[in-house]
């Protein structure tokens, strides 16, 4: 045992103790902490009394008075729109809106008294009902699937209970992109786990002793998977901080249909984060395990990195239609979009031995096995493998 | 000790690098000379079980040298080889003992002889990437040692050692042929004419001569030229 700790010791200075993936990383998280700091002290100024003066609507149910005191806010500045930031109403103008939006821009057809903007708790709750059914019916939802979320649906108690929460949605909007770049980071630091040795002319050595046939391609695997934890912990901290700074955890206990509307999980905003944040490492583990796969298929830094950053591209840009079944399903689990999704979240099941699986369980599932899949993988290539 | 080579062969898609070559090793010092190309490194990969031959089978004491148990008593000095540049030496031969599955403490009582062997003791701790080409080298040459491999196999193992350096490599692997099978190519036939036992030559792949040689056979080197020749 004293010998794989050893030997992950060294791999583990391989990856960390290299000018790239100090560079890689410390302008990623650069990035990510930049991004958000700029947004709170130049783009958006954060406003000190934002708490305070939204304190009256804290703990307030989302019905007919508090949608009555909007509607009377919105009057006077001629609709929701012209709500201003100095206003207690601004955010709860802001949630209204987006549904509002969504609606207006998906909603096409859809029959309710919510089509005429009114400011009721009826309208409001329907108009939310109204785009839940449009959209289980875009994504093809079978009825036995309509009714899992209805049920579900059933379980979240109505009206949702005001807080403030714009902390929280952002914290949720950095996994996106702390992901993203996480996959460039894999593709910088972690394409040359096994085709480094290659690279660095170290492969004879390498394959002419006991362990490095025998069990370096594990010691390696853990090594990079490690470092696939950290550079995913580092990133997740750098997008997350200013949030915390700024707002704490305000919002914490706030249902997740005040962050993501259009989603019937019963869960609350600290619940739901606690889902994000473990999605978002078992992502930063698949996508590590790949960036591996590919080094040892390649035996070539640049192209295992090559496919990391073509299968990023393709999930920025790449869509398919919901029309393909399980092949639209399974290309929208991938980590970044599992993360990013946000008024409105993929509510198609995942159905696996009598189980029923919800988009983050199924990614968290996918991930799983996908990271096995590739690390059995490696290790068959890499037994393969022979000083040419 | 007897790593015996049976018939081995060795083809690419339209090159035969090593032709149906068959010998067998025994305690000492085997000299192997050949030109470029000979395929002497194609040899001595298949010998240390990093490449698989074509055809024919390699084994010491009768254990194929593919199997595990082999490359615990196996050092290998490859022809080129690079280092890890942020590691230091010291780092580099610590890593390589915990490849040869030496427990720690081993590691480090031996990886500090053979720096002090070697003449690294000074720049043990500085990044590999520091050193020269011939400190590189005799890097690589405390790395194959590490274990005191039963079977020492040596590609062009002089390159990049100043004379003097050249001469205490070649006491060194002496002492070693004492009591270990080693295999040294090289295209310098001096490297070998003094040290080794047994003679192998290599051209196109397969074997040109084998046998002993003493001083009062004469020079090797001429030998070997003539066999070249012919």
């Amino acid at each position: 045992m004293a010998i794989y700790i050893e030997l992950l010791r060294f791999e583990l200075k391989k990856i960390f103790i290299n000018k790239i993936t100090i560079l890689a990383l410390t302008v990623s998280a650069g990035m990510l902490l930049g991004i958000a700091l700029t947004n709170y002290l130049v783009v958006n100024p954060y406003d000190r009394g934002v708490y305070e003066r939204e304190a009256a609507l804290e703990g307030r149910a989302l019905d007919d008075a508090l949608l009555a005191e909007l509607a009377e806010e919105a009057e006077k500045v001629g609709g929701l729109s012209g709500i201003r930031p100095d206003s207690p109403y601004y955010h709860l103008a802001g949630y209204i809106s987006r549904m509002q939006g969504t609606y207006l821009t998906i909603g096409e057809g859809l029959e309710s008294e919510a089509g005429n903007r009114e400011l009721t708790a009826a309208s409001v709750y329907q108009m939310r009902e109204d785009l839940l059914e449009y959209i289980y019916d875009y994504f093809r939802l079978s009825d036995a699937d309509k009714q899992w979320w209805k049920d579900k649906e059933n379980l979240i108690e109505k009206p949702f209970v005001w807080q403030a929460n714009f902390g929280i949605y952002s914290m949720k909007s950095s996994f996106g992109a702390a992901m993203n770049l996480f996959c460039m980071i894999a593709a910088v630091c972690l394409a040359g786990v096994y085709a480094g040795e290659k690279g660095y002319r170290t492969n004879s050595f390498v394959l002419s002793t006991r362990e490095g046939k025998r069990s370096l391609w594990l010691v390696k695997f853990i090594a990079g998977e490690i470092f696939a934890l950290a550079a995913g912990t580092l990133l997740l901290i750098a997008g997350m901080v200013p949030h915390l700074l700024f707002n704490g955890l305000h919002g914490i206990n706030s249902p997740w249909q005040l962050i993501v509307p259009l989603c019937a999980y019963s869960y609350t905003a600290g619940q739901m984060l606690a889902r994000y944040i473990l999605t978002y490492y078992l992502g930063c583990l698949v996508i590590g395990a790949m960036a591996m796969l590919f080094s040892v298929l390649f035996m070539n830094s640049m192209a295992a990195a090559g496919m990391i950053c073509l299968g990023l591209v393709l999930d920025l840009f790449l869509s398919l239609p919901s029309s393909l079944g399980l092949l639209s399903q399974l290309r929208y689990l991938t980590p970044a979009q599992v993360l990013i999704n946000s008024s409105m979240a993929d509510p198609r099941l995942l159905r696996v031995f009598g189980l029923v699986l919800a988009p983050l369980q199924s990614a968290g599932l996918v991930y799983a096995v996908l990271t096995v899949a590739a690390a059995a993988t490696v290790r068959s290539l890499y037994r393969r493998q022979e000083a040419q | 000790m007897e790593l015996r080579i049976d018939r081995v062969s060795k083809q690419y898609k339209n090159k035969i690098a090593v032709d149906r070559l068959s010998a067998t090793l025994h305690t000492g010092v085997t000299g192997l000379l050949g030109a470029n190309g000979a395929g002497k490194t194609t040899l001595m990969r298949m010998i240390c079980g990093v490449l698989t031959p074509t055809s024919g089978e390699i084994t010491y004491n009768g254990v194929p040298v593919s199997e595990e148990c082999y490359r615990s008593v196996l050092g290998y000095l490859p022809q080129e080889f690079g280092c890890y540049p942020e590691f230091s030496g010291r780092d580099f031969l610590l890593y390589f003992a915990a490849l040869k599955g030496m427990p720690r403490n081993e590691a480090e009582i031996r990886s500090e002889e053979l720096l002090e062997t070697v003449g690294l003791v000074d720049v043990s701790k500085k990044r590999v990437r520091t050193y020269s080409g011939g400190m590189k080298q005799r890097l690589g040459i405390a790395q194959a040692l590490l274990n005191r491999p039963q079977v020492l196999i040596l590609d062009e193992p002089t390159a990049g050692l100043d004379p003097m350096e050249r001469v205490r490599f070649r006491e060194l692997i002496g002492e070693i042929g004492k009591s270990s099978i080693v295999l040294l190519s090289t295209h310098i036939v001096s490297d070998v004419e003094h040290i080794a036992d047994h003679i192998l030559m290599m051209k196109g792949g397969q074997l040109l001569w084998q046998g002993e040689w003493k001083e009062s056979d004469g020079s090797l080197e001429e030998f070997y030229l003539r066999e070249f020749r012919e």
